[in-house]
C-alpha cells in the first residue's frame, strides 16, 4: 500500500474506531467481543482500502464489514453455546444522580437486555436505525437486502424487542 | 415502548464504555503481516503448478524424445549439454530435472543462457540475474516452453516470464488482449503482430505483458511485474522493466521454440 493510502486508511482507523467499537457492543453486548469485532473489521478494510477508498462512503462500507464478521462470528459453533443474560454493569454511571441511579440503570440495562433477545438480523436493523440514524434505503445497503426486508424486519424487532421488555419487567427469564 | 425510548435506551447502553487502547500502527502492521503471507502463499501455489506441470510432463518427453526435435533443433549443439557450456559470468540455472531427454536440456539451457545475456544488454542496472525455462507439454504435444529470468535491482528482487508457444498450443491474440487491457495491435514489418497489454489486478500489483504474434504460427509472451513473481514481496510503484525492454525481448528472434 501506498504511504499516502496508508496515512488516509489510518486516520480513517483512528476516527471511526470508537463509533465502530460502540456499534459492535450493541450487536454483541459485550465490550471484548466489541473490540475482537471492531479490530477484525478494520483488518479487513486495510486489506480492501484500495477499493474501498474510491467509494462515495467509506463508514458506510466499514459498518458493513462489521455487520457481516459479526453474523459471521455468530455462526461459528463455539458461539452458539454461549448463553448471556442480565450482564450487570462493572462500575456505575457517577454522571447521574445518586438516588436515581439503580432506576436509570435498570432501565437501560433493560433495553440492552432485552435487545440481546431479539434475533441477529433483526437486532443490526434496530441498532442500525435507532441508534446509527440510518435511512431505511442506508440500512439497505448495509444489510445486502432489500428496504421492505428492512422495513419488515424492523417491525418484528421492534414486536420482539417489546416482548422481550415486557418479560424481563415481569421476571420472567428470556431464552435467548 | 416507543421509538424515542428505545433510541434513548440504545444511547444509554454505550455510555459506560471502557477507555478505548487502539493502536493504528499495530493494526496496520497485522494487516502487512497478513498481506505478505497471502501473497507467499499464492507465490508457492504458482510454483507448485509449474514443478507438477514439469515432473507430470517430463517423463512423457523422455518417452518420446524422438518427438521433441522440433522443440529444440534450433539450438541444440553437442557442447551444450555438457558443463563447459556456461557463458562468462552468466549464473544459469536449468530447471529441467534429471532423467530429461539430452536435447530438452540442451535447448532449454541455451534458452537461459541466451535470456540472461540478452537480459543483461536491455536491463544493464541490474544484477544477480539468473533464468530458468521448462518445457510443458499438454495432452502429449509439444509446443510450450515456459521461463522466468529473474534479477535484483535498487528496491529488490523482481523477474519477467516468458512464454513461448506454438500450434496448436499457441496463445490467440483474443486469448492475450482476453484478460488485460490490450493497445491497439501493432503490425511489424515483417507481417507479424506486436499486443501490449496492461493487467492491474488486487492490491495495487500490475503486470504488463507484450506479445510477439509471429508469422511462423509461434508467439512469445514476456510480462513484466511490480512485484516479485515468485516470491511476492512488497509492491513498487512502477513496473521495474520498460515496454521498450519487454517488446525488445519479445521480437528477438533468438528466442524462439526453434525450426
Amino acid at each position: 500500500m501506498r504511504k499516502a493510502d496508508e496515512r488516509a486508511f489510518r486516520d480513517f482507523a483512528v476516527g471511526h474506531a470508537a463509533s465502530l467499537r460502540r456499534t459492535a457492543f450493541l450487536f454483541c453486548g459485550d465490550w471484548h467481543t466489541a473490540e475482537d469485532l471492531m479490530q477484525a473489521s478494520l483488518l479487513k478494510l486495510y486489506q480492501a482500502w484500495h477499493r474501498v477508498e474510491w467509494r462515495d462512503n467509506p463508514s458506510a462500507y466499514a459498518r458493513k464489514v462489521l455487520l457481516r464478521t459479526w453474523l459471521d462470528e455468530k455462526r461459528r459453533p463455539w458461539r452458539r453455546v454461549e448463553q448471556r443474560d442480565g450482564e450487570l454493569p462493572e462500575r456505575a454511571d457517577s454522571s447521574v444522580d445518586p438516588e436515581t441511579t439503580s432506576e436509570r440503570l435498570w432501565a437501560r440495562d433493560l433495553v440492552h437486555a432485552a435487545l440481546l433477545h431479539v434475533p441477529p438480523r433483526q437486532r443490526a436493523v434496530l441498532v442500525l436505525r435507532y441508534f446509527e440514524d440510518l435511512s431505511v434505503a442506508d440500512v439497505a445497503v448495509a444489510m445486502g437486502c432489500t428496504e421492505g426486508t428492512v422495513k419488515s424486519q424492523t417491525a418484528r424487532g421492534l414486536g420482539a424487542l417489546r416482548a422481550a421488555v415486557e418479560r424481563l419487567e415481569a421476571g420472567v427469564v428470556v431464552a435467548s | 415502548m416507543s421509538e424515542a425510548e428505545l433510541r434513548d435506551g440504545l444511547r444509554a447502553a454505550v455510555r459506560d464504555e471502557p477507555p478505548l487502547d487502539f493502536d493504528a500502527d499495530a493494526l496496520i502492521q497485522r494487516g502487512q503481516v497478513a498481506r505478505k503471507r497471502r501473497r507467499a502463499l499464492v507465490a508457492v501455489g504458482v510454483a507448485t503448478a509449474v514443478l507438477t506441470g514439469s515432473v507430470v510432463s517430463l517423463p512423457l518427453l523422455s518417452r518420446d524424445a524422438g518427438q521433441v526435435d522440433a522443440l529444440t533443433a534450433g539450438v541444440l549443439t553437442t557442447e551444450a549439454a555438457g558443463p563447459s557450456s556456461a557463458t562468462t559470468g552468466s549464473a544459469v540455472t536449468p530447471s529441467v530435472t534429471a532423467g530429461a531427454p539430452s536435447a530438452v536440456l540442451a535447448g532449454t539451457d541455451h534458452l537461459a543462457e541466451y535470456a540472461v545475456k540478452r537480459f543483461r544488454q536491455l536491463v544493464p542496472q541490474v544484477s544477480d540475474v539468473r533464468a530458468e525455462f521448462s518445457v510443458n507439454k499438454a495432452k502429449d504435444v509439444e509446443g510450450y516452453v515456459t521461463g522466468v529470468v529473474y534479477f535484483v535491482d535498487r528496491e529488490g528482487s523482481s523477474g519477467v516470464t516468458v512464454v513461448l508457444s506454438g500450434p496448436p498450443l499457441a496463445v490467440t491474440r483474443d486469448q492475450f488482449c482476453d484478460s488485460a487491457k490490450c493497445e491497439p495491435s501493432r503490425q511489424q514489418p515483417d507481417g507479424s503482430h506486436l499486443e501490449f497489454a496492461t493487467a492491474g489486478g488486487r492490491s495495487n500489483m500490475i503486470t504488463r505483458s507484450a506479445a510477439h504474434f509471429r508469422t511462423d504460427g509461434t508467439v512469445v509472451q514476456v510480462n513484466g511485474y511490480n512485484y516479485d513473481p515468485m516470491q511476492g514481496g512488497k509492491i513498487r510503484d512502477a513496473v521495474p522493466v520498460t515496454a521498450d525492454q519487454l517488446v525488445s525481448l519479445a521480437t528477438d528472434p533468438n528466442l524462439s521454440l526453434g525450426e
